[in-house]
């Protein structure tokens, strides 16, 4: 199947439409699924995505689809990914989500590493405090915790 | 023309631990919109009823709910709308994707909704509602209903397999700082022992003894086992490397099964035991009761029938005391040679040893004799060192010898312990040595690294060059027993 210079309709779950290149969307495993399964599809629904999600999982797919033609430099990715991925924790974990649900393993994994990033280092209070995480352990569970990892000198 | 649509939201990989149920039903309720709130009445030709369910027995628990909740929403859907809409949504309501097509129930597993609101919050708060419902594409449209709520706001929200892959990323520490964090990350992390086992390769791999680091991780009773054992063992025995207890306890199963597939006795599910014993350089640590603690837990019970099963071993020991080796080093030597003894004795109590030390000439301190005679471990305990230069090849063609004499169904096993100080040309006869050794007696040829400048990559071209002699696969491998961190 030619999915050279075709377009696609992606359409998110409030009904924002987005026309894409095939080959840019191609990056996710769910549409290039949906692409070669179904002859002459005009649209996608994407009933999991909402659009300005879609729009940053769009914007990520077409530079990296970019980088195939025209490479850039390890540093310069990196950095790009960095700005990409400079956004507040909803839209990080929406974009976590949107990555998971439509297979784009490369954008996947950079989420996953930015909110690691985020616990990297950290203490378990400051990890809570990060996440705004409720601490539910009753205080012999905690007990039991800390006996377990006692070999550790200082979690 | 009725739709309905019954949409499951949760994802599978969060084990049922939350998850939505939201039932729909549209179609000839049109003329019924007067009776609904301003709010339902704004969806035209729509009455969404949404039950949410918190499911905490899985999938088909929650299918099963969404069957009976069906059933249950269809036939009490008019009383439902002639009273109030509260009713339905009472139980609270998440982000909703309702999304159907056709005449036809759709069930949708893929996304994830797990912050409950109430109906109440969404009431007082409408302008966070986007709702939509448009018909794309004529009858056979597409519907969408969507309500932005801040359900994904939270790395709480993500599911489970998301968390553990991004524990990935992390190192021992920082999994330990989650464990503490709350229950969720607890019971996450505890469940990725793959995760744990990154972090061991990640670590160790490059290190001494890589290859038995699988056979190690059952023995302790876990990857984080492992690693909580290599880490404090490294740090108390820093600059060395030596191997940890479950390190030791995988290397003795690998000689005494390598006849068999491993395990034999198969290690025991994880015990929860706080303390850690370690293998120190002590005498007093390996003995019978420090060993058959935790490793053969398992095998003991079967240890009656595993040396019915398996023939006994006939174990050569060739223990190097030449000058190159130190005091610390020869003792690590005589510390394994009494723990293999020891294990032997538990597993198989019929097996046969000799203990042969060298310089430039073999000695052979204890004749093959029976494992289980108490005579062995005093010699052992007494052995002095020679000193003097190395010869490998010798020892090996003694042990040869030896061994030959040997119950011809016993498993044939040479242990070579030497910190491989000697010269080129002693390698290539040693590989004749221990090739013979194979043809002959088909007996598998162990090599262990002891000492500071131990020469590692001699002594594996002996194991692997050796091993590469016959067209059936040789037995035997390399192990680290002490070295200096590089």
């Amino acid at each position: 199947m030619n999915t050279e210079s075709k377009t696609v309709k992606l359409v998110s779950s409030d009904n924002e439409v987005f026309e894409v290149d095939t080959s840019i969307v191609s990056l996710s495993e769910t549409i290039k699924n949906v692409l070669e399964d179904t002859e002459d599809t005009e649209s996608i629904p994407l009933p999991n995505v909402e659009g300005r999600i879609l729009a940053k999982v769009i914007e990520y797919c077409r530079y990296h689809s970019l980088l195939k033609t025209i490479p850039q430099s390890e540093e310069d990715i990196e950095r790009w990914d960095r700005e990409f991925l400079n956004v507040d924790q909803p839209t990080l974990f929406h974009l976590i989500l949107a990555a998971n649900y439509l297979d784009i393993k490369s954008l996947l994994d950079l989420t996953c590493k930015r909110v690691a990033d985020m616990i990297k280092g950290k203490k378990p209070e400051e990890i809570r405090k990060e996440f705004n995480i409720v601490n539910d352990f009753t205080p012999e569970e905690e007990e039991e915790v800390r006996r377990e990892n006692a070999w550790c000198e200082d979690p | 023309m009725d739709r309905t649509s019954i949409i499951i939201q949760g994802n599978s990989c969060i084990g049922g631990n939350k998850a939505s149920v939201e039932v729909s039903y549209t179609g000839n309720f049109k003329e019924r919109q007067s009776f609904l709130p301003a709010s339902f009445a704004r969806r035209s030709g729509w009455l969404p009823l949404r039950l949410t369910e918190e499911s905490y027995f899985g999938w088909p628990g929650i299918v099963n709910i969404a069957k009976s909740l069906f059933c249950y929403i269809v036939s009490q859907l008019r009383e439902f709308s002639a009273s109030s809409a509260f009713v339905a949504c009472k139980k609270g309501l998440a982000r909703s994707n309702l999304f159907d097509s056709r005449e036809k129930f759709d069930i949708n597993f893929s996304s994830i909704s797990v912050n409950c609101l109430s109906f109440k919050a969404m009431e007082l708060a409408p302008e966070k509602e986007q709702i939509s419902c448009d018909s794309v594409s004529g009858d056979s449209g597409c519907f969408q209903l969507n309500k932005e709520l801040s359900s994904v706001d939270s790395v709480w929200c993500l599911p489970d397999e998301i968390i553990s892959a991004l524990l990935g990323h992390l190192d021992a520490k920082d999994l330990i700082s989650l464990e503490f964090v709350s229950k969720r990350f607890r019971d996450i992390v505890r469940s990725e022992s793959g995760q744990w086992r990154n972090i061991v390769e990640r670590r160790w791999s490059s290190s001494a003894n890589a290859e038995i680091l699988e056979t190690a991780s059952l023995l302790a009773g876990g990857w984080k086992r492992l690693y909580m054992e290599k880490h404090l063992s490294e740090i108390r025995r820093a600059p060395w490397i030596v191997p940890s207890k479950s390190e030791l306890e995988a290397m003795l199963e690998i000689i005494k099964n390598d006849h068999s597939a491993f395990p034999n006795g198969s290690p025991v599910d994880v015990c929860q035991t706080s303390d850690v014993h370690l293998f120190t350089n002590q005498a007093s640590s390996l003995t019978h009761d420090n060993l058959s603690s935790t490793v053969y837990r398992s095998e003991t019970g079967a240890s009656t029938i595993a040396d019915s099963n398996f023939a006994p071993l006939s174990i050569a020991i060739l223990i190097d005391g030449s000058s190159s080796v130190t005091e610390e080093d020869f003792i690590a030597m005589k510390e394994f040679c009494r723990a293999l003894l020891a294990s032997l004795r538990l597993t198989h109590p019929s097996s046969q040893a000799c203990i042969i030390q060298f310089n430039q000439y073999p000695r052979v301190e204890v004749g093959l004799s029976d494992v289980s005679k108490p005579s062995i471990m005093d010699t052992i305990e007494k052995l002095e060192q020679m000193m003097g230069s190395t010869d490998i090849a010798a020892p090996i063609r003694r042990a040869h010898q030896v061994l030959a004499a040997a119950h011809h169904n016993s498993h044939k096993v040479i242990i070579l312990m030497t910190d491989g100080q000697t010269h080129a040309e002693e390698f290539e006869l040693s590989i004749l040595e221990a090739r013979k050794a194979y043809d002959e007696l088909n007996a598998a040829f162990y090599a262990f690294g002891v000492g500071r400048d131990v020469d590692e990559q001699g002594l594996q071209r002996i194991v692997y060059a050796s091993r590469r002699s016959s067209s059936s696969y040789s037995k035997g491998g390399y192990f680290t027993l002490r070295k200096l961190r590089k």
